[in-house]
C-alpha cells in the first residue's frame, strides 16, 4: 500500500511539473511581456532596467524556477484588467464555483445510482429502454444548450425556477442539474452493467438461496461490489464537471470561475487565465489523486496486483 | 506509458482555452488541445491489445517462417488491433465534437466568421424570446450528431470488440 502510495504521490507531482511547464511556455509566447508593461514611450534604458528586474535577462531554466517559486509562495501576478492580484480574483469566483460543484456531483450520485439499480433489476423490459434512452441523451446534449432550453422552460414560461442568481438557494438547482444530466446518464449505463455481472456471481446465488429479500441482495451485497468502476470513474468525472462548469456558468450568470475566464478571454486577461488553468488543473490532478488511492484501499485486487 | 498517465487527467477544455487566448482562437488549436488529452487512451487501448495478440500461436508461426519484426508488426498484428482503435475512435468523437461546440460557444473555439454550431447558439442567445428556434435548432444539430457518433460506437463496440464494453 506505501509503495502503491508513494507511486500515485510521484506521479502526481510529476503531472503537476508537466503542467506548470506548459502553463510556464505559454506564458512565454505571448510576446515580450515588456511591451505591455512599457509603455510605447519608454526608452532603452527603461527596457534594460525592467528586464533585469523581472529577471528576464536570465536562462529559461532559472526563469521557470522564479515562476514556480512564485507560484508557490502564491504570486501569480495582477490581472491586466481590474489591476487586482490573480491569487485574490481567483478566491472571489473559486467558492461559487465549488458550490455549484458540489451540488452538481450530489445530485448526480443521488440520481444515477437509483436509476443504475433500477435498469439492471429489470434487464431487458421497457425499464432498462427507459433509462438507457435518456442517458444515451444525456451524454449527447451539449450542456450550455441544455441551460439554455431550461432556462427558457422553466424560469422564463412557467416561472418555477430563478434562473438568476441572486433568489437564494433556489438559483443552484436549474444549473446543477444541467450539469448533472451528463454524470447522471453515465453513471446509471456504467452501474448498470457492472451491477448485471455481479449477480450473475456465485455469491448472489448464494444470498439468494438463503432466502434474503431481494432488496437486501442488491442493495447490501451486489451494490458494494458493482461499485468500483463507478468510483474509478470518479476522479474523470470531476474533470467533466470542472469542463462543463465552466460553459455552464456562463450561460446561467452564476459568479465562479468559469464566468471568470469567460470575461478573461474577451479581454484577452492572460495572467488570469493562466491562473485558473494552473489551479483548476491543479485541482483536478489533486482530485484524480485522492481518487486513485482511494480506490486501492477500497479494492485489494488494485492494491497487490 | 507513465506520460500516456501524467496527461490524460489533464482537462482539454483548459489546454484548449489557454492556447486560444495565447495564440488567438483556430481550429488547428481545438484539434491541439484534443489529440493533447486524448492520445494517452489510444495508447492504452493499443498496448492491451497488442500484448494479448503477440502471444498467439499465427505470431509465433510468423516468426518460425522468419517474417522479420515489422512484417510480423504490420501484417499479422495490426490488423488484429484495428478494431480496438475504430470502437474508440467514434466513441471519442462525439466528446471532442461537444468539447469544440462549448469552445466556440465561449468564444474560445472556431473563430467567427467561420460557421460553426457552438457559435450559432451563442449568437441565439440573445433572441430566446422572440425567436427560440435560433438557439435551439443549431443546438439540435450538435445533439443529433453526437447521438448519431456514440449510438455507431455502442454498435461497433458490441460487434467488433466486446471486451471493449467499459469505456
Amino acid at each position: 500500500m506505501l509503495r502503491l502510495f508513494l507511486g500515485r504521490v510521484t506521479e502526481a507531482t510529476a503531472a503537476l511539473f508537466l503542467l506548470s511547464a506548459v502553463v510556464f511556455a505559454a506564458s512565454r509566447l505571448t510576446g515580450n511581456p515588456l511591451d505591455l508593461l512599457l509603455g510605447p514611450g519608454a526608452t532603452r534604458e527603461d527596457y534594460a532596467r525592467l528586464n533585469h528586474a523581472l529577471g528576464l535577462d536570465r536562462t529559461l531554466g532559472i526563469q521557470y524556477g522564479i515562476f514556480l517559486l512564485n507560484a508557490l509562495r502564491g504570486d501569480l501576478g495582477t490581472s491586466f484588467r481590474s489591476g487586482e492580484s490573480v491569487v485574490a480574483v481567483l478566491s472571489q469566483h473559486l467558492l461559487a464555483s465549488a458550490i455549484l460543484a458540489a451540488a452538481a456531483i450530489g445530485l448526480t450520485w443521488l440520481a444515477g445510482i437509483p436509476f443504475g439499480v433500477w435498469a439492471a433489476q429489470h434487464r431487458g423490459t421497457p425499464v432498462d429502454a427507459s433509462v438507457k434512452l435518456p442517458s444515451l441523451l444525456g451524454q449527447s446534449m451539449p450542456s450550455f444548450w441544455v441551460g439554455l432550453l431550461l432556462i427558457e422552460v422553466f424560469a422564463v414560461k412557467l416561472g418555477w425556477l430563478p434562473s438568476g442568481t441572486n433568489q437564494g438557494a433556489l438559483n443552484v438547482i436549474l444549473p446543477a442539474f444541467t450539469l448533472a444530466l451528463f454524470g447522471i446518464a453515465g453513471i446509471a449505463r456504467l452501474l448498470r452493467s457492472s451491477l448485471l455481472e455481479v449477480l450473475d456471481s456465485e455469491f448472489v446465488t448464494v444470498a439468494r438461496a438463503k432466502g434474503m429479500p431481494e432488496v437486501t441482495v442488491i442493495w447490501k451485497h451486489a451494490l458494494k461490489n458493482a461499485m468500483f468502476p463507478v468510483v474509478s470513474f470518479a476522479g474523470l468525472y470531476f474533470v467533466n464537471v470542472m469542463t462543463l462548469s465552466m460553459v455552464v456558468e456562463v450561460v446561467f450568470a452564476w459568479p465562479g470561475l468559469g464566468q471568470l475566464t469567460f470575461n478573461a478571454i474577451l479581454a484577452r486577461d492572460f495572467p488570469v487565465v493562466q491562473g485558473v488553468v494552473l489551479v483548476a488543473g491543479a485541482i483536478a490532478i489533486a482530485v484524480n489523486f485522492v481518487v486513485d488511492v482511494l480506490y486501492a484501499y477500497l479494492d485489494p485486487r488494485v492494491r497487490y496486483a | 506509458m507513465r506520460l500516456a498517465d501524467l496527461t490524460s487527467a489533464y482537462p482539454i477544455f483548459l489546454l484548449a482555452i489557454l492556447l486560444a487566448v495565447v495564440v488567438g482562437p483556430s481550429a488547428t488549436n481545438v484539434a491541439a488541445a484534443a489529440v493533447f488529452t486524448l492520445w494517452a487512451r489510444f495508447v492504452r487501448v493499443v498496448r492491451g491489445d497488442v500484448l494479448s495478440v503477440r502471444e498467439r500461436d499465427f505470431v509465433a508461426m510468423a516468426k518460425a517462417a522468419g517474417c522479420s519484426h515489422s512484417r510480423i508488426m504490420v501484417r499479422h498484428i495490426l490488423p488484429n488491433v484495428v478494431n480496438g482503435i475504430l470502437v474508440l475512435a467514434s466513441l471519442q468523437m462525439g466528446w471532442v465534437i461537444l468539447v469544440e461546440a462549448s469552445l466556440s460557444f465561449l468564444g474560445a473555439g472556431i473563430p467567427l466568421p467561420a460557421p460553426a454550431w457552438g457559435s450559432m447558439v451563442a449568437e441565439g442567445r440573445d433572441y430566446t424570446t422572440t425567436a427560440w428556434w435560433v438557439a435551439a435548432m443549431p443546438g439540435l444539430a450538435i445533439m443529433a450528431t453526437v447521438l448519431s457518433l456514440n449510438i455507431l460506437g455502442d454498435w461497433l463496440r458490441d460487434k467488433l470488440d466486446p471486451k471493449l464494453r467499459s469505456l
